[in-house]
């Protein structure tokens, strides 16, 4: 299987903030989450990806490439959704679709026309007149109006409300049906990419805690529960994080750890919370 | 570098209607002083503020890091803006020149005036477009101003010392727009580098 992105120790350093020895792999034709709490990294992530700031240190291939050094048309294949819609407020959809086929060589103006009318966008009205979800959806169609192999998605759901974000997860299981296309989405919400992922990548304080199938690592830990004396008895080791609630404690531990007590599927945001939780403890 | 030019383009369309209104101002004021030399100065500066204005609009937008996403190139993005101001105040220059001459002054003047402003408003875009990409718009705005005023005081100073009237220079005013131009080329340079280190 070839992969559409290969990252190893992809570091960047900020005075404030440093990206430390972020590593994964996307395998084409599938979807990979970036997760982890606001400010972790997950945009600088995205952005060295694409080329748009140099990292210190590491080594990136997207769709075969080094981002940094790759000739322009290489981005032709890449399809991108910043956290914000990116137009001027003045453009309409015809604006954005003159400026993208003045743009990109395979640009579809017949596809983007289709793809905003199946929106519900008004050729002619203004961006500042859209709604976040009409904004989003803008971006979503100029992203997949000129034939990319590869989606970079950076908070693409947040201030949707759950029909559009159901809609959206819709589009991108739709555009990797062709297994050579494949998509880095990045969101705190994680219910979304529970349901649409094949990969998860953790980022926390800019450093990528777990890079792994989605379905291994959902087999992999269980939720606990017990008495504080209970949980304290598990192996520290394969202990993720410790919640102490009125009632009694719950644990994240790995699948087998979990020494007799009652247990709960633990799902990504578990996952996630116990983590970061473990971590500030 | 098309796709950035119709960007430009699109987004002064949106002010095209206060643009034209401006200019339809101008005019009538230098119609009634009969000198057509206030319209010309006044709207050849403005050429020069046409890219400053959809720089601003970018920044707000963020615009500028998803063009930086598509097949588009760093040197691209830089020089952009010094094509729509050069075409810009080409434009106004033209239009100042069949202004001037609708008032009534020569040819000659109304060519010389052209040319001095043009010169001047290619010399300002390249001091102030290096400064916007190196601080952005907002900081840019008060360093350009300081660094006008005090050009300006520095030349009339220098003409004063040397006992120089203006009129004595307009023999030389058909050869200031290479002089501008070079300015430009120099910025570009500037420019370019700014663009190559810049991060999105």
């Amino acid at each position: 299987m070839v992969n559409a992105m290969e990252v190893r120790g992809l570091t960047k350093r900020y005075e404030r903030f440093s990206l430390d020895a972020v590593s994964f792999t996307l395998p084409s034709g599938c979807i990979m989450g970036l997760i982890g709490e606001n400010g972790a990294g997950k945009s600088t992530t995205i952005r060295l990806l694409l080329g748009l700031a140099k990292r210190s240190g590491g080594e990136v291939r997207v769709l075969g490439e080094d981002p940094e050094t790759a000739e322009p048309k290489f981005r032709e294949e890449l399809g991108v959704v910043m956290d914000e819609c990116p137009f001027p407020e003045s453009f309409s959809c015809r604006d954005v679709g003159r400026v993208l086929a003045a743009a990109y060589r395979h640009f579809e103006p017949e596809e983007f026309a289709k793809m905003c009318e199946s929106f519900g966008l008004d050729n002619k009205q203004r961006i500042n007149d859209y709604s976040r979800g009409m904004k989003m959806k803008l971006s979503i169609a100029a992203a997949l109006s000129h034939g990319a192999r590869l989606l970079l998605l950076d908070e693409p759901t947040s201030g949707l409300d759950p029909v559009a974000r159901d809609e959206l997860l819709d589009i991108l299981l739709d555009f990797i049906q062709d297994e050579r296309r494949s998509v880095l989405i990045s969101s705190h919400i994680l219910s979304d990419l529970e349901k649409a992922c094949d990969y998860i990548t953790f980022i926390h304080k800019g450093r990528s805690i777990f890079s792994e199938e989605k379905d291994l690592l959902l087999d992999k830990y269980v939720l606990a529960k017990g008495s504080e004396r209970e949980i304290a008895a598990l192996d520290p080791d394969r202990v993720v994080g410790v919640r102490r609630g009125q009632f009694g404690c719950e644990a994240l531990v790995e699948r087998g750890a979990e020494g007799g007590l009652v247990t709960e599927r633990a799902g990504i945001e578990d996952i996630m919370l116990y983590y970061i939780k473990g971590d500030a403890e | 570098m098309k796709a950035l030019l119709i960007k430009d383009l699109l987004i002064l369309k949106g002010q095209s209607k206060s643009l034209l209104l401006v200019l339809a101002v101008w005019f009538v004021i230098s119609f009634i002083n009969g000198s057509g030399l206030f319209f010309m100065v006044l709207s050849i500066i403005y050429g020069m503020l046409l890219p400053l204005t959809t720089l601003s609009i970018d920044e707000k937008s963020g615009v500028e890091r998803y063009m930086m996403s598509a097949p588009v190139t760093r040197a691209e993005l830089a020089l952009s803006r010094y094509v729509l101001g050069v075409i810009g105040i080409a434009a106004l220059s033209a239009l100042g020149v069949a202004a001037s001459l609708v008032i009534g002054d020569g040819l000659r003047e109304a060519l010389g005036g052209a040319a001095a402003c043009f010169s001047i408003a290619a010399l300002l875009l390249g001091v102030t477009l290096p400064l916007v990409y190196k601080f952005g718009t907002e900081k840019a705005r008060v360093i350009s101003i300081v660094v006008y005023v005090v050009t300006f005081l520095a030349v009339g100073f220098i003409a004063s010392r040397l006992g120089i009237e203006l009129d004595e220079l307009t023999g030389v005013f058909f050869a200031l727009p290479l002089l501008g131009l070079a300015g430009l080329a120099a910025s570009v340079v500037v420019s370019l580098g700014i663009y190559k280190k810049r991060e999105f």
